[in-house]
């Protein structure tokens, strides 16, 4: 065993990850067969991960238990690390493997979320969670839930008013749309974000003194006046100047576009000073630049560029720097005064609606194990754990790092073996608080290069060698690329952090893809965007045309549907391609089936839709446009004609008209049934089904409303709004192995490998400041001594301001989070990867990933080729020979879809004084008859009465008071010494017994007494008295003498009257 | 086929003198009922049953009582916990945590564990130690261990865990004893006292049989060994060798341990039965990716059952209740009988939906002089269901439609209560005290309403129970005084757990039951679904208070026992089965792994039968949707004949610019909105948009235009009247525009709330502002103001059948003279722009921001100029850009501008009249034109907004 118990595996692409993962998994777990897997946690990143973890643990044992092959690299290292020989193995495995399928639940290989939960639920005590705490998933509509309560509050709260008003005035003098609710939610997003949890006690802390924003407000507000006045004076000087010198703007250099114009933009009180150009830099102190060569007024210009113009030139830098501080805090500091009641009321609303936002349960996972000892730990959860193995590292939070940093110590100090594989490389999920920042030095840093052994996976047995020849060579270039454009651009210092990422990217080929006769293919596409087509020559166009040529070409070589992906960068990317194959005709050569869990959304079928419309307008009748959008929809699932006569209202034809009316007269029906039914139902009535089309989709929405009750109550409205937010993330559900080539965004494609991968829209801004996003930053003011957390959107205008520091960082890591992406988006291909890009002629800005790539490709590439000139192709490798294989047909059990009215079939056991009719007919009454009897058919004694009595209390049928009738009941029946001879305990009685009749029929007097001589058999009623009663105490009777071989007495008792008779045989 | 129950029923009738003297203890009442059954179709005569019992009516009549419900236990935990703790938790914070440790009372009880040695406390360890007589080596290793982990005393948590870990100890006794004084129990420790006393049980006359058991309890492994031993008893197994003789089954576990117990080996047959493996059956899997679609699946699967066999040979077990409607909604025809044993929750019922609604109300309810009002949201939550309605349509609807209307925000009781009774009784507002009697009043008023829906009332009558017990208790314990928050928290609370049971004809049909329910019953065919980690088995919930060392050392289950039980249950499934399906899902969504169950890898592993699994495909085919084209019918015609003049000179309407606009933008909304005439939805909203804005405004400014003339007498408006305007006159006029626009006229006193408040202070900043330029533009004369003027004329088209005249017509915001002007102002509050390169853009339908402002403007020059034929006045189209308002140089006027050219300011509509005039004329020829159908707009930016983006799908 290795002295350095903690091992880091960094791990590129295709380097087997998996599998070294099983391995080393492997090695902890046969070395004490059966137990030894218990104490390893092996922690992987989503639940698929997770699945495909244990598959692959459970297939290697199950392969090992039956069979060892020497050959096999795994198996060698298990033998040799285990020190036992191929039995040896075999036996150990067979050991674990049973152990493991036997005791399943101490088989932990979880995700991070689902281990973190676990830990949480065993400490909700501690941490004073309620012990039932549900975790919330949908952080989103929570929040809304929260904005919600907050506006309300609007009057009760002072500052919360003013904040609003001010808030929405200065939203509409900024020419914004008012819609507070919008904005506040977007702010309040933060609140779940780690980069917000980090600083939280430092915010609440500030906005725990209302007066505080205010005075953040007053500052913001006081130098913002300042400046707009500094900018007006400027102003006015500037054209006192010129006016004085008896020039026009237009005189300088550049004329009726001249920069001189800016002087008179000076001082807006939207923007104070305009955006300084190229040209104004230039012009500071150069006289030169400020007149044209031709001009007949040097003499003068030169003259106010010495009186003055040029000093207010010159201020035009500072005082925008302060400008864009200024604004920036100002942006968002009337919302983040609502950050208060949003926290409280977010506490509030957890409490009320007893959950957990999973957000949290990091939060809480780090409190937990900053506050016990390991050990404590694992006897509350339960399970021991000795060694970690955590998969993804790159991807792990900070906060997540903090809680498993002390259990990891905990098992390092007894040297126990711990693992962390990861690829820097592969950090995408930085939105998520991935910190790729610990794999590269942190962890290092923190545990200690004495217990640290690196280890790094350089072969790649994924692609085939051109890709990885491709690959090596374009992200030998790339981050320098981007380093460049970050210190010229972003004015950062130091971006070498790309550099050392990308340190170890240069894999080996394996050597059996060595030998593959085909050798792999890259081929990178620019479409140059033609202007004469108008919409048709956009690049968008031009790449949906190309998308079905793609996929025939691919088909024509052999490639399988499901051989092949599509990579897209956004959702809205991939829905268009499965728009556009979803319009290409399946012939017997080509098919286009796609499938995607991202892309194709419930929402735009038809079924869909009609049944989204039918559920609106039953939830607001009135609404006419959700009645035609239902009607229409129908329409077209059923090939109906679309005219007018389906839109008007008055013109409807005599067919349509009566099935309108039908659907109108089952409205109130369908209300009263449960949401799911509801659906079924109206699948029925609409008729939905009928063509036997969409039944993915309808399937998918029936999975929707399933979800949605299952979490919540069924209420129409509250799923509307459900569906409404989450629509976007409802998808078609295919199995896994279907024939179909995927679409997937490059996040979900992490870990996935597909022949041949394409990419169709390789293209995207690297650090897009338009998206709103937010960081917090430290300011203070040395004027006033305000101090603060800000939020702040990424802006470009940051870059010159207070915050151009935090900027330059974010501009890092956007650069960092392209060159990932594209690096995950490269390595996915095993053989073919094929791409499309707009080809830039020009450009002025490199913010953009496609234009780095156009200019490592035009420069040519290693020895791999250059861009194409003529086709603006780029292609290193060949295209395969084809190979077309035969046809498998997919084939599975057909399912039912018919609707079946189940109501017929079922019955509800009925109560007495229940609700049913009669139930509620005695309950009016209180005629309590019934429930005496049920008392009195199960008891032998007055005593077990009064029990049978206390159990109908205890289930809530009785209050106390209906119960104290009851047995008032029950005492004036037993006072009666006929009666209560029958329930003397003395006797033999068998009321419980019954008499069995043969086929299983049963007859149950409700009381049959065997005395010495004598039997009895009683029977109880209720309500009137009847004639045909005495003829079924005669049947038992009879059966009761034969059973006995004793004559028999009957008696009829009316319970309600306490009338006994006695029936005569 | 194999059958235990029958089986067994065979064997104790031949084995029996007489079946009357036999008491049959089976583990839960179905069996029995079940047994019972099979024992009918043995015998050939008449004859006395047997007496069927479950284990807990044994248990509960040695104890001469029975356990009272949880609600009323946890109340009195929560008396006695109040009476320890210095600063006890809410109740219903409490709650869920005494429902955890009134379990594990039960289990230390269950299990005869000593309390006092189980709540021990750190410091007692060693004195623990040295008991030798209670605990054994291992036992003591466990606490050890546990203690152990507890070394550092100073941690915060730790503190916490002895901090309520100290109170159990205590609350136990103090539990006890109270539950004493009262007489009232829990089973735990009814078992408890039954086992403890067995010496005192007398030997019955009747013979027991116990059957059917896997797991027993402590004490009831104490009384059944009792029973063996001292009176006979006998005990059956239901067994098979395949678990139990391979030690590593952990279904087998408790049976392994039984065999080794010198009462109870004896027990057990020499040959344990080998069905699981002796018999060749069909096993298959099949993987669905969506949970719903394993009911379709089920019904295809229930489809092939031949018709000759009888239904009740095949069972469905659904782990997931959640699944069974969606089962029943697929069964075949052929299925005419069904029996459910499961629980279905309440809470996906739509009445207790209703219920929480009702609740939902009472916490946003405003006073305004005495008198409640009720916020919208759930008013018309309550107004929209169906109880409601079918009460009172008319009047719901009515109510409904004037919260539309006059998008109330609150709604006064007087006006709900016209309703009628229902009405008077749901809406009023309540003290917490009040809650009890008024749920359980409206749920039997409900229940009366739901005359045939069967279901529904018994939904209504599990929630009633739930009611009457909370009520009770509450009733009994005057201490706690509800609060109405506390009382709806609670009411969430303990209504989210009620199940309806269905317990039909058990006996007969097609048997769909929970995992649980299926305990000893045997069937040919079965198929289950849910076959996925976390539903079969459930996932494994840690809801003990006692750690798990702990647990162990003193005997009480973990994990490891739950485990055992619930694959025996799964095994069990197979001794008798000849055709096995097992449905699991692969959908990973909510967090949750769509992972095959651990038995389907285990018996992939080592059963030696033949297992297939499929993989389920549900066709995509997804319609494509066509372009929408309505054609111009004759009856189409019909309809735009309304625009025209007729031979009386008159027309029905008349086009306004806004339809001219629409038409432009899409002729298909022009259709759908001014031919179909569908009517979009108007919503409540507090939420003030752009739009309602801009109206507000435009409102206010009218008020306070038509305020000035009324009271001055004059319309010329002079600089200095601008003063006292912006000082006095604009709050009125604001609050004047808002009351009317929200029909608050009527409730004066009412202050305005919210957002209202919001957007009145936010528009009179605005005001001030517009007065502020127009003060600064002051003297100008008004014309009209909106509402008393409408501006109209006509114009000549050629249509297919000749010369039409059509009518168009237009409200003008504003119309003042200024300097010998004429300014037709419209005020605006979206981002319009003010310039527009030439008439043919205003015309253009293909540009995606063409200046509908700019076309309104001077379509109010042409009707004013209709209007007034004699003017010679300029006619200067003005538009009031609230958001430019506060702009440096604000500039009301249009210009045409094209490109980057300097604009040239429209000084005159006149200048352009005749080009405007053919550009509309081409206009509305083509929409008389039958050839040119209504379709849908190119530009995708115009259908963001359109009301019938849902019809288009855009
Ligand atoms: S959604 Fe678009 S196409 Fe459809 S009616 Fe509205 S504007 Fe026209």
């Amino acid at each position: 065993m290795s002295d350095k118990p903690f091992i880091i595996y960094k791990s590129s692409a295709g380097s087997g990850k998996t599998y070294t993962l099983t391995l080393e998994y492997l090695k902890l777990a046969l070395r004490q067969p059966p137990t030894a897997f218990k104490q390893i946690l092996a922690v992987t990143f989503t639940n698929k991960a997770t699945q495909e973890m244990k598959e692959r643990i459970l297939d290697v044992l199950s392969r090992l238990s039956q069979q060892v092959d020497e050959a096999e690299f795994m198996d060698q290292e298990l033998m040799k690390f285990l020190q036992v020989d191929a039995e040896g193995l075999k036996h150990k495995a067979k050991a674990t493997l049973t152990a493991i399928l036997h005791d399943y639940s101490h088989f932990s290989v979880s995700t991070i979320d689902s281990f973190f939960q676990k830990v949480v639920r065993a400490f909700a005590r501690e941490i004073d969670l309620n012990a039932k705490f549900e975790v919330e998933l949908d952080q989103d509509g929570v929040l809304e839930r929260v904005v919600d309560r907050v506006v309300m509050q609007v009057m009760d709260d002072e500052f919360l008013h003013k904040w609003l008003v001010d808030y929405a005035t200065e939203q509409i003098q900024n020419g914004k749309t008012w819609d507070i609710r919008r904005n506040i939610q977007g702010l309040g997003k933060q609140i779940f974000q780690e980069n917000f949890k980090q600083h939280a006690g430092e915010i609440k802390s500030f906005l725990s003194e209302k007066e505080n924003v205010d005075q953040l407000q007053k500052l913001v507000k006081s130098r913002r006046d300042g400046l707009i006045k500094i900018g007006k004076d400027l102003k006015q000087q500037a054209n006192e100047i010129r006016v004085a010198h008896g020039l026009a703007w237009t005189d300088f250099s550049g004329s009726s576009n001249s920069f001189a114009k800016k002087f008179d933009q000076l001082g807006d009180r939207n923007k104070v000073v305009p955006d300084i150009t190229k040209t104004m830099v230039e012009a500071i102190d150069n006289p030169g630049k400020w007149y044209a060569k031709s001009s007949k007024k040097i003499n003068e210009i030169e003259s106010a560029f010495q009186s003055g113009l040029n000093d207010i030139l010159r201020q035009f830098e500072p005082l925008l720097f302060q400008w864009n501080t200024i604004s920036a805090i100002s942006r968002n500091i009337y919302v983040y005064g609502v950050f208060r009641n949003l926290l409280d009321d977010l506490s509030l609303i957890k409490s009320e609606e007893n959950m957990l936002l999973i957000s949290d349960a990091n939060e809480f996972l780090k409190e937990i194990t900053y506050e016990n000892d390991a050990p404590f730990i694992y006897e509350k959860v339960g399970n021991q754990y000795q060694h970690f193995l955590i998969d993804e590292f790159q991807d792990t939070s900070g906060f997540q790092w903090a809680s498993f940093k002390p259990l990891l110590e905990n098992s390092l100090s007894f040297g126990h073996r711990n693992l962390l594989v990861g690829d820097v490389k592969q950090s995408i999920y930085r939105w998520r608080g991935g910190e790729m920042k610990l794999l590269l030095e942190r962890v290092e840093e923190e545990i200690g290069a004495h217990l640290i052994k690196t280890e790094n996976l350089d072969t790649n047995y994924r692609s085939l060698p051109r890709i990885i020849e491709f690959n090596n060579a374009l992200f030998e270039t790339l981050p320098t690329s981007f380093e460049r454009v970050l210190s010229d651009t972003y004015g950062v210092d130091d971006p070498s952090i790309l550099s050392k990422a990308y340190a170890d990217v240069k894999q080996k080929v394996s050597s059996k893809k060595k030998q593959s006769n085909f050798q792999g293919m890259v081929r990178m596409e620019f479409l140059e965007e033609n202007k004469e087509l108008e919409e048709d020559g956009k690049f968008d166009k031009q790449v949906l045309e190309k998308i079905p040529e793609q996929v025939r070409k691919l088909q024509d070589l052999g490639y399988q549907l499901k051989d092949i992906a599509f990579l897209v960068r956004t959702k809205s990317e991939g829905e268009q391609i499965a728009d556009c194959l979803m319009l290409e005709v399946t012939s017997d050569q080509y098919r286009y089936d796609v499938l995607s869990d991202e892309s194709m959304y419930l929402h735009k079928a038809a079924s869909v839709k009609a049944l989204v419309a039918a559920l609106s307008y039953l939830y607001q009748p009135d609404d006419e446009v959700q009645f035609k959008t239902m009607w229409y929809y129908r329409a077209v699932l059923l090939d109906q004609k679309v005219d007018h006569k389906l839109f008007s209202l008055d013109q409807i034809d005599e067919d349509f008209a009566k099935e309108i009316e039908l659907f109108k007269a089952q409205e109130q029906v369908l209300l009263q049934l449960s949401l799911l039914e509801m659906t079924e139902e109206l699948i029925r009535i609409l008729r939905i089904q009928e063509t036997g089309l969409e039944k993915a989709y309808i399937s998918g929405f029936r999975e929707a409303v399933f979800d949605f009750i299952s979490k919540n109550r069924s209420d129409l409205g509250a799923f509307l709004d459900w569906w409404q937010d989450n629509k976007q993330k409802r998808t078609v559900k295919i199995p896994e192995g279907h024939d179909a080539m995927r679409i997937l965004t490059i996040h979900k494609s992490k870990g996935l490998q597909f022949k041949v991968v394409l990419m169709p829209f390789l293209k995207w801004t690297i650090f897009d400041t338009t998206k709103d996003n937010i960081v917090w930053a430290p300011f203070k003011d040395s004027d006033t001594g305000i101090q603060a957390i800000i939020p702040l959107k990424l802006q470009s205008s940051l870059a010159q301001s207070l915050f151009a520091e935090t900027y330059g960082e974010e501009a890092i890591l956007a650069y960092l989070d392209s060159l990932n992406m594209i690096y995950v988006a490269l390595t996915r291909a095993e053989e073919v990867f094929w791409s499309l890009s707009p080809y830039k002629g020009s450009f002025n800005s490199q913010n953009y990933l496609e234009i780095h790539l156009q200019q490592i490709l035009e420069g040519g590439i290693q020895n791999l080729g250059t861009l194409e000139q003529e086709s603006k192709i780029f292609q290193w490798g060949d295209w395969p020979e084809s190979n077309i294989p035969d046809q498998t047909v997919f084939q599975t059990p057909p399912l039912r879809w018919t609707y079946k009215k189940w109501q017929e079939l079922l019955e509800v056991k009925q109560y007495a004084v229940d609700f049913s009719a009669e139930g509620m007919e005695q309950r009016k009454k209180r005629n309590f008859g019934l429930l005496v009897h049920e008392i009195l058919e199960k008891s032998n004694t007055l005593a077990q009465a009064k029990l049978e009595l206390e159990s109908l209390y205890f289930e809530g049928r009785l209050s106390s008071e209906e119960k104290e009738e009851v047995l008032s009941q029950l005492q004036a029946l037993f006072e009666n010494p006929l009666f209560a001879s029958w329930f003397d305990p003395a006797q033999d009685s068998l009321n419980e017994q019954g008499i069995l009749l043969p086929g299983g029929k049963q007859k149950r007097p409700d009381r049959i007494l065997l005395h010495q001589r004598e039997a009895v058999v009683v029977d109880f009623k209720t309500g009137e008295e009847r004639d045909s009663y005495s003829k079924q105490v005669k049947e038992y009777m009879e059966l009761v003498k034969s059973l006995t071989a004793k004559p028999c007495k009957g008696y009829l008792c009316y319970l309600e009257t306490g009338k006994i008779e006695e029936v005569h045989a | 086929m194999h059958n235990f129950l029958r089986n067994t029923a065979k064997k104790i009738l031949k084995e029996s003198e007489s079946l009357r003297e036999v008491i049959v203890v089976l583990p839960n009442r179905r069996a029995g009922l079940f047994f019972t059954q099979h024992m009918g179709t043995l015998i050939d005569q008449p004859t006395w049953m047997p007496e069927v019992k479950t284990i807990e009516d044994v248990f509960y009549g040695f104890a001469g009582k029975r356990p009272a419900d949880d609600l009323t236990l946890i109340f009195e935990l929560y008396r006695v916990y109040g009476d320890l703790h210095p600063d006890p938790e809410s109740f219903d914070r409490f709650f869920f945590w005494g429902e955890m440790i009134l379990k594990d009372f039960n289990d230390v009880d269950q299990f005869m564990a000593d309390p006092d040695k189980l709540y021990h406390h750190l410091a007692e360890i060693k004195e623990l130690e040295s008991d030798l007589s209670f605990l054994t080596e291992n036992q003591i290793e466990l606490i050890r261990q546990f203690w152990n982990s507890f070394i550092s005393q100073d941690k915060k948590h730790q503190e916490k865990f002895l901090k309520f870990w100290q109170v159990l100890k205590p609350l136990y006794r103090a539990f006890q004893s109270s539950l004493e004084v009262s007489g009232l129990a829990y089973s735990g420790k009814l078992y408890r006292q039954v086992a403890m006393s067995l010496s005192e049980i007398q030997k019955p006359e009747k013979k027991y049989i116990f059957l059917g058991f896997n797991a027993f309890t402590k004490t009831e492994e104490l009384l059944i060994k009792h029973f063996i031993k001292e009176f006979g008893a006998e005990i059956h197994w239901d067994i098979d060798a395949y678990y139990t003789l391979d030690g590593n089954q952990e279904a087998g576990l408790f049976f392994r341990e039984y065999r080794k117990d010198v009462i109870l080996g004896p027990t057990f047959p020499k040959e344990l039965p080998d069905l699981i493996q002796s018999k060749t059956s069909e096993i298959k899997t099949y993987a669905i990716p969506l949970k719903v679609n394993q009911a379709n699946l089920v019904g295809s699967l229930l489809e092939q059952i031949p018709d000759q066999e009888a239904l009740e040979e095949t069972v469905v077990i659904l782990p997931d209740e959640q699944l069974l409607f969606p089962v029943l909604h697929s069964l075949p025809e052929r299925i005419n009988q069904v029996n459910v044993t499961m629980g279905y929750p309440v809470k996906n019922a739509p009445v207790y939906a209703f219920l929480e609604a009702v609740l939902e109300m009472q916490r946003f309810i405003k006073i305004e002089n005495g008198e409640p009002f009720f916020y919208h949201q759930p008013i018309k939550n309550l107004l929209s269901s169906t109880y409601l309605k079918s009460v009172n349509e008319g009047f719901c609807k009515g109510v409904l439609g004037e919260i539309q209307a006059m998008n109330k925000v609150y709604i006064s009781r007087l006006e709900l209560v016209k309703g009628g009774k229902l009405f008077e009784l749901i809406f009023q507002k309540l003290e917490a005290d009040q809650l009890f009697p008024y749920l359980s009043t409206l749920m039997q008023e409900l229940a009366e309403l739901l005359k045939d829906d069967m279901l529904q009332r018994n939904y209504l009558f599990q929630c009633f129970k739930q009611l009457t017990r909370l009520r009770e208790t509450f009733e009994k314990e005057e201490q706690f005084s509800v609060e109405r928050e506390f009382f709806i928290r609670l009411f969430r609370q303990v209504f989210q757990e009620v199940k309806l049971p269905f317990e039909g004809e058990p006996l007969r049909g097609l048997q769909i039951m929970g995992v649980l329910e299926s305990r000893n019953l045997d069937f040919r065919r079965v198929i289950i679904c849910n076959m996925n980690e976390d539903s079969f088995p459930p996932s494994a919930g840690l809801n003990s208070m006692i750690p798990f060392s702990i647990r162990r050392a003193f005997g009480l289950p973990v994990q490891e026992q739950n485990d055992a039980i619930y694959a025996y249950t799964f095994y069990r499934l197979l001794h008798a089965a000849e055709e096995v399906h097992m449905i699991y899902t692969t959908a990973a969504d909510q967090g949750r792994a769509g992972e095959k169950s651990r038995y389907l890898q285990q018996m992939e592993v080592e059963l030696n039968q033949d297992l297939s699994e499929e993989v389920i495909y549900v066709p995509i085919d997804q319609k494509s949707t066509e372009a929408i084209r309505i054609e111009k019918l004759p009856s189409i015609f019909h309809a735009l004949e309304r625009y025209l003049v007729g031979s009386d000179g008159h027309s029905e309407t008349a086009f306004s610019p806004s339809a001219l606009n629409v038409y432009l933008d899409c002729r298909l909304k022009f259709y759908l909105q001014y031919i179909a005439g569908i009517k979009e939805k108007e919503e409540v909203s507090e939420e003030i948009d752009a739009g309602v804005f801009g109206n507000l405004a435009h409102y206010s400014l009218e008020n306070l235009y038509s305020g000035f003339i009324q009271r001055k007498k004059r319309t010329q408006i002079e600089e200095g009247d601008f003063a006292e305007l912006r000082k006095n006159w604009i709050f009125p006029a604001v609050e004047k525009a808002i009351r009317d626009f929200y029909h608050l006229e009527d409730e004066a006193e009412t202050k305005l709330n919210g957002q209202l408040a919001i957007a009145r202070d936010v528009i009179q900043g605005y005001v001030d502002q517009v007065l502020a330029y127009d003060a600064s533009t002051a003297p100008f004369r008004l014309i009209s103001l909106e509402k008393e003027k409408k501006y109209q004329t006509t114009m000549e088209i050629n249509t297919l059948n000749g010369t039409r005249s059509v009518a168009l017509r237009g409200i003008i915001d504003r119309v003042d003279e200024l300097d010998g002007v004429i300014r037709l102002i419209d005020y605006k509050s979206g981002g319009d722009q003010k310039t527009f390169p030439n008439l043919e853009a205003l015309f253009d339908r293909s540009l995606e921001k063409r200046n509908k402002a700019a076309m309104q403007t001077l379509f109010y020059g042409l009707i004013y100029q209709g209007t007034h034929p004699e003017n010679t006045a300029p006619l200067k189209p003005t538009i009031f850009n609230l958001k430019e308002v506060f702009n440096d140089n604000f500039d009301p006027y249009l210009y045409q501008k094209e490109g980057r050219k300097t604009g040239i300011e429209v000084l005159d509509y006149k200048d352009y009249d005749p080009d405007f005039q053919t550009k509309l004329k081409e206009l509305l020829e083509e929409l008389y034109n039958p050839e040119i159908p209504f379709d849908q707009t190119e530009v995708l930016k115009k259908c963001e907004y359109c009301p019938y983006k849902e019809i288009c799908g855009r």
